[in-house]
């Protein structure tokens, strides 16, 4: 659909966006920049189609993002779904919505300013600040896994980098509630959706008992890449999925961190090791425990 | 680390050895043999050192006293059924459950699960549904400052299991909500000391691992055995008085308790660091006073117990006797600040009752069963070179 028949839709319909670029595809749904002609702020507004599996996955994304109120995640300032009548009537309005305009569900988030984690890799590799960095993430996660929400796809598109060094962590698309009498945000499946090069070895197998701490193994991931540039137990277009599960459970580095990097801490290399554990029960098992262990390194 | 009367039938001599003997620092109450109104009418004073049990094992448990619990599972359906208590029931009574225990202001709040004699593959799934989230549910809802415990009821077969061992595991430690865990292991009832290493390993490697996440360990009905698990540092072990009290078994809560006979009476010497028969110990003492000497070491409830022609099973003498005594060890033990110091006393505790078997054996003594002989002592040994190397 062509970003200017929205944006005249949705102003039409009494809000005052107007889509400017597109940002990112991801799957079926379409992310774009946009800026809000009232208050001159920046937005991002995802377009979906209103299909049977994005439907759910939407509105509990919203529902998380709306349950949160922090500095740590974007907040969501509009959540439209534009149906079939509504399109109807701005057929009637407009004849230039006719065969340009479909149902479609529109969700209007705050912009986060943020700068590329490739131009703060240097910064991050310095461990005072990765540390300082970390801590903040984990302040953010342990709001989510307080919620019984796992995020379940950590990795650096997804944790934006402010101005000001802080994280905002986005997308929870394929975010999973641990609570037995609530729907999973996205279904557990025979494959369940990840990013493999961030994904912990219980994402892998596909098993259904994953929680917060596997949001962990993701974090464990990002912190040795961020201070190596490599990933710890192999690259996923260099092996298959199985020779790097067998490497995770095993505890076979690939990459030596202490070779890496001997001028780190042995605390954080510890911490690291900790995270990137096999088993969830040898993780943490309380947020407040990582964000003391990176405290005192 | 504090000790707790795992309390059973004849609650009231737990709760005399607490009060009167000063042996323990609480009580684990028991409804399946205390009714609801006996805890009420208890002094704030042990209710606040104490803890209750909850006993959700067996949730349509015909046994009275559980009657007078309005909360327990059973009692809010003509006939019980899983589903319906989980969809209908479960939260109503996980709150009235944990407004009992604030109520009568126990030390801590237990959170009770189901017994399962099976690997389930689901029993993680079960657990949760029936009593577990809906308790943590309704204590999210109330700000209370009390630690909290995830009963864990395990068979040796499910911590022997690699797999099965590493979903526990997984499991209990998801809840950062909680403090720790009061595990209860089905060790098997024969022999009544457990003498298996491999078992006994497997055990403390569960306990070890529960521990390595910050969560404290309550070890539910020990026996002798339980003067090992100082050495661990767990939160806390338990001494009791009859033999279900000193090792779990889901039969108690059954509604005919099968029982061939009743229980030969046994006296528990804490230097043999085993209970030997009375009769035996009788004749040890009239035949052979020079070990007797050696073996015995007196409370005024042996003192009376041996004075007595016959042992009864409702004389409290031998419990209360055993209950100090043990209490005693306990304490000595914690004395000592350093696990490793601690484990190298158990070792000598260990050597010097074998030492002593081997004197009653040497002066021709024929035990009349082999719960009264100290086999298991070598295999605690053992136990202890395993432990030395982990500490």
């Amino acid at each position: 659909m062509n970003i200017d028949i929205i944006s005249k839709a949705i102003q039409l319909l009494g809000f005052t966006y107007q889509i400017e670029s597109p940002l990112i595809k991801s799957g079926q749904r379409k992310v774009y920049i946009a800026s809000d002609l009232g208050s001159k702020k920046k937005v991002v507004i995802k377009i979906s189609p209103p299909d049977p599996l994005s439907v759910p996955r939407i509105q509990r994304e919203i529902k998380v993002l709306e349950s949160l109120n922090s500095k740590y995640f974007p907040k969501i300032l509009l959540d439209l779904y534009l149906s079939a009548e509504i399109v109807a009537d701005l057929y009637d309005i407009d004849p230039i919505f006719r065969d340009n305009l479909f149902p479609v569900f529109i969700t209007v988030e705050e912009y986060i300013h943020n700068t590329p984690w490739l131009e703060n890799l240097d910064k991050m590799r310095d461990p005072d600040h990765l540390i300082s960095f970390f801590i903040e993430c984990f302040y953010a996660l342990s709001q989510i896994w307080e919620k019984k929400i796992v995020h379940r796809d950590l990795k650096p598109p997804n944790i934006l980098i402010t101005n000001k060094f802080k994280p905002v962590i986005i997308d929870f698309g394929i975010a999973k509630s641990l609570r037995t009498d609530t729907q999973d945000i996205t279904p557990v499946g025979f494959d369940s959706p990840k990013t493999w090069q961030f994904a912990a070895p219980e994402q892998i197998e596909n098993r259904k008992d994953i929680d917060y701490r596997t949001d962990q193994y993701a974090i464990g991931i990002l912190i040795f890449w961020a201070l190596t540039g490599k990933f710890p137990f192999g690259r996923f277009d260099q092996l298959s999925p199985q020779e790097i599960l067998i490497n995770m459970k095993d505890k076979k580095y690939l990459v030596n961190i202490i070779d890496e990097r001997p001028d780190l801490p042995e605390a954080l290399t510890n911490l690291i090791r900790r995270l990137l554990e096999p088993q969830m029960y040898k993780r943490f098992r309380k947020p407040e425990s990582i964000i003391t262990a990176l405290k005192n390194i | 680390m504090k000790i707790f009367h795992q309390a059973g039938h004849n609650t009231n001599w737990n709760i005399d050895s607490f009060r009167k003997d000063n042996s323990g620092d609480g009580i684990i109450f028991s409804p399946v043999h205390y009714p609801a109104n006996n805890i009420s009418r208890l002094p704030d004073k042990i209710k606040n050192q104490s803890l209750f049990d909850p006993q959700y094992y067996i949730p349509d448990s015909a046994k009275k006293k559980f009657e007078t619990y309005p909360f327990f599972p059973g009692n809010y359906q003509e006939i019980f059924s899983t589903d319906d208590f989980v969809s209908c029931h479960a939260c109503e009574s996980a709150r009235d459950c944990i407004n009992f225990q604030i109520e009568n202001d126990f030390d801590s709040i237990i959170i009770p699960a189901r017994y399962f004699s099976d690997m389930f593959p689901d029993y993680i799934e079960l657990q949760k549904t029936f009593s577990v989230e809906p308790f943590l549910g309704e204590l999210k809802k109330i700000n209370i400052e009390k630690n909290v415990f995830l009963t864990l009821p395990v068979t040796t077969a499910m911590i022997k299991h690699e797999l099965y061992r590493t979903d526990l595991l997984n499991w209990v430690t998801s809840y950062p909500e909680i403090d720790g865990v009061y595990l209860l292991n089905e060790f098997p009832i024969i022999p009544k000391q457990i003498s298996d290493l491999d078992m006994l390993i497997d055990y403390v490697n569960f306990i070890m691992e529960i521990q390595n996440a910050d969560l404290c360990i309550i070890c539910g009905y020990c026996n002798t055995e339980g003067l090992i698990w100082t050495i661990m540092d767990v939160y806390s072990a338990t001494i009791g008085t009859y033999e279900n009290t000193r090792r779990f078994s889901i039969n108690k809560f059954l509604e005919s308790e099968t029982r061939v006979r009743g229980p030969i009476p046994r006296l528990y010497f804490p230097l043999l660091l085993n209970w030997i028969r009375i009769d035996e110990a009788v004749e040890i003492r009239d035949d052979f006073p020079e070990i007797w000497e050696r073996i015995y070491l007196p409370t005024k409830h042996s003192e009376k117990q041996l004075v007595k022609e016959r042992h009864h099973a409702n004389h409290y003498e031998p419990y209360r006797h055993h209950l100090e005594s043990i209490n005693k060890q306990f304490e000595d033990l914690l004395m000592i600040t350093s696990g490793l110091d601690r484990l190298n006393t158990l070792d000598d505790m260990i050597s010097n009752a074998i030492n002593l078997y081997k004197e009653i054996q040497s002066e021709g003594v024929q035990f009349r069963d082999v719960d009264s002989e100290g086999r298991h002592l070598y295999e605690w040994r053992r136990l202890l070179r395993y432990l030395r190397k982990k500490l």
